[in-house]
């Protein structure tokens, strides 16, 4: 009798879980919609950001197809999935907020996502609110193991002066986070006196930018771009705001540093 | 007497796009659902999208176009020049200025600050071009005096849109704002625009004989025993009044000031008593008609951007076929 009594215990539990958990979550900013597939079940997704499909923007633009995604960034945009759940960014336009308060919908507005801790405590938000904080602290823990292990490797490496030519506005100097040297994107004469010795770009700036870089003439003359050192990333990760930022720096510390990954 | 009859025409027009502007939207409802939920019957998803979503954009959208509609009327009576347009003494600008700047320093994330400063800015810039232009005193001189002030606010503006390239959500507030729109309007953009515009407008409605004189030129005017230096001082506040409020609350919107005027002039005569009213109406319509298009055509698209798409080649045709 014991193991039929603990199916039906499991399944009243599991459904009171699912009740007291949101059911119809709406995500409005592409940072979101990466934690929110990450933890979700797929169930309780019922729409994604107007750019989660859009793969200069979102690293998870592939599995975000399979969901309805927002037409609009406004309040009746989101307010047509009937959502129990919203998560917005500090940077969502106020009054679509408040609109979204006063229609009585519970909202998460991520507010810091500078360092990884933000990234994490924005997890352990998420996750909690989603009632998957067993998957949250899973994936806090994998990625601080992989930024540990990242560091196992760079460990004793020489300092790589890197410039970021990274156009693309708001993205995070990924070299800076990664502990690298680093500098802010200033195009100018100062770079030829900086002479970094290798330089990062977005692919979102198109194919041929080593072309195109070799017409500019802060750019021409520097040694970097005539040897061709020019380390092109995905977009979305360079501007992730998510745990995928920690694949940003192991993509770039595999280009910078190809000997320790061997 | 048959242009008279003309008059119910903008009225007709105002009604049927007041009407679409609360029934289309991402939330699709049936016509007895939104006479419901305006009267708070019906399910809370169709009685938030029209009580706190849909009307509260309506509102604003329909004084926004009648604002700067009125605004044009005056701007090109006063000015005797076909161009003149509500934004000529630097009011857009200058709204436009206050508004990015408050926005730039991260100062917009409560709903009044963004259109307080937009107010503020108006003021000031239009108070600048009117003390700037004091001495000679002439419309000539306040037109030059605005021109000038025009380019030295959009150069600020410009700055600080540059000075915050790199961070793009709030390059992408400012632009939203600069672009016009009456996305997610609320409650608190109807307090800060409708009423003061309402009351702008109706203390505007009597200026039409005036404005018909003014219209002749000062001398004339003056002659036909005009207190021109205060009638011209009376617009100039009221349109200032009006702009400014518009701006305020629906950031930079084109073309509805300079086009509108002009339609209904083609339609209804040069006589600023029926002129003013009819372009109050026509304004909120368009603008409502517009709002109606950015909602139904594919995302993105700013009400600013359609009613210049709109303008733009309308106005082009009314010049070549009454040339």
């Amino acid at each position: 009798m014991r193991p039929s009594w603990t199916i039906v215990l499991c399944a009243l539990l599991g459904s009171a879980a699912v009740h007291a958990s949101p059911r119809r979550v709406v995500s409005q900013t592409v940072g979101t919609d990466e934690l929110l597939l990450a933890l979700a079940d797929p169930g309780q997704i019922a729409a994604l950001s107007r750019f989660a499909r859009d793969p200069a923007f979102s690293v998870d633009a592939k599995q975000a197809a399979a969901y309805p995604k927002l037409e609009r960034d406004d309040a009746e945009s989101v307010i047509r999935f009937q959502p129990d759940l919203v998560l917005a960014a500090s940077y969502t336009e106020p009054e679509t907020l408040t609109l979204l308060r006063r229609a009585g919908v519970k909202l998460i507005v991520a507010e810091q996502f500078e360092s990884l801790e933000d990234v994490y405590s924005n997890i352990r938000t998420l996750g909690a609110a989603l009632g998957h904080s067993d998957r949250a602290g899973e994936l806090i823990r994998t990625t601080r193991a992989r930024v540990i292990d990242l560091a196992r490797k760079l460990n004793g490496v020489k300092p790589v002066r890197i410039q970021d030519l990274c156009d693309h506005a708001g993205a995070i100097n990924v070299a800076a986070e990664a502990g690298l040297v680093g500098h802010a994107r200033t195009p100018d004469e100062r770079l030829l006196t900086w002479n970094p010795e290798v330089l990062i770009a977005s692919d979102n700036e198109g194919p041929d930018l080593v072309t195109r870089l070799r017409q500019v003439p802060a750019y021409k003359h520097l040694p970097a771009l005539r040897a061709g050192r020019l380390v092109v990333l995905p977009g979305s990760l360079l501007a992730s705001v998510t745990h995928y930022r920690v694949a940003a720096f192991e993509a770039l510390a595999r280009e910078l540093h190809p000997e320790r990954f061997r | 007497m048959k242009r008279r009859s003309v008059l119910w025409l903008p009225a007709v027009l105002l009604l049927l796009a007041f009407l679409a502007s609360l029934a289309f939207g991402e939330v699709r409802l049936a016509l007895p659902e939104i006479v419901q939920g305006l009267r708070g019957r019906g399910s809370p998803l169709t009685v938030t999208v029209l009580r706190e979503f849909r009307l509260p954009r309506s509102l604003v959208g329909a004084a926004v176009g009648a604002a700067l509609a009125a605004s044009g009327v005056v701007m090109q009576a006063l000015f005797r020049n076909a161009l003149a347009s509500p934004g000529l003494l630097g009011v857009s600008s200058g709204a436009a200025l206050g508004a990015v700047s408050v926005l730039a320093s991260g100062m917009g994330r409560t709903l009044w600050t963004v259109p307080l400063a937009a107010i503020a800015g108006a003021f000031v810039s239009t108070a600048a071009a009117v003390v700037l232009a004091r001495k000679g005193a002439g419309t000539d001189r306040l037109l030059l005096s605005g021109i000038a002030l025009n380019a030295l606010l959009d150069a600020g503006t410009a700055f600080l849109l540059s000075v915050t390239a790199g961070r793009l959500e709030l390059n992408g507030q400012i632009l939203f704002w600069l672009m016009g729109g009456l996305e997610s309007r609320t409650v608190e953009h109807v307090i800060v625009g409708f009423p003061a515009i309402a009351m702008a407008c109706v203390l505007l409605l009597p200026l039409g004989r005036a404005l018909n004189l003014v219209s002749l030129g000062e001398q004339t005017a003056q002659s036909l025993g005009v207190d021109v230096r205060r009638v011209r001082s009376q617009l100039i506040v009221l349109s200032t009044v009006l702009t400014a409020l518009a701006t305020s609350v629906a950031g930079i919107i084109g073309f509805v000031g300079l086009v509108v005027p002009h339609l209904l002039r083609v339609l209804l005569g040069p006589d600023h008593r029926r002129l003013l009213p009819a372009s109050m109406m026509a304004g909120a319509a368009l603008t409502l008609a517009c709002d109606v298009a950015t909602r139904l055509l594919p995302g993105g698209l700013r009400l600013g951007v359609v009613t210049a798409f709109v303008g733009g080649p309308f106005f082009l045709w009314m010049l070549r076929t009454l040339a």
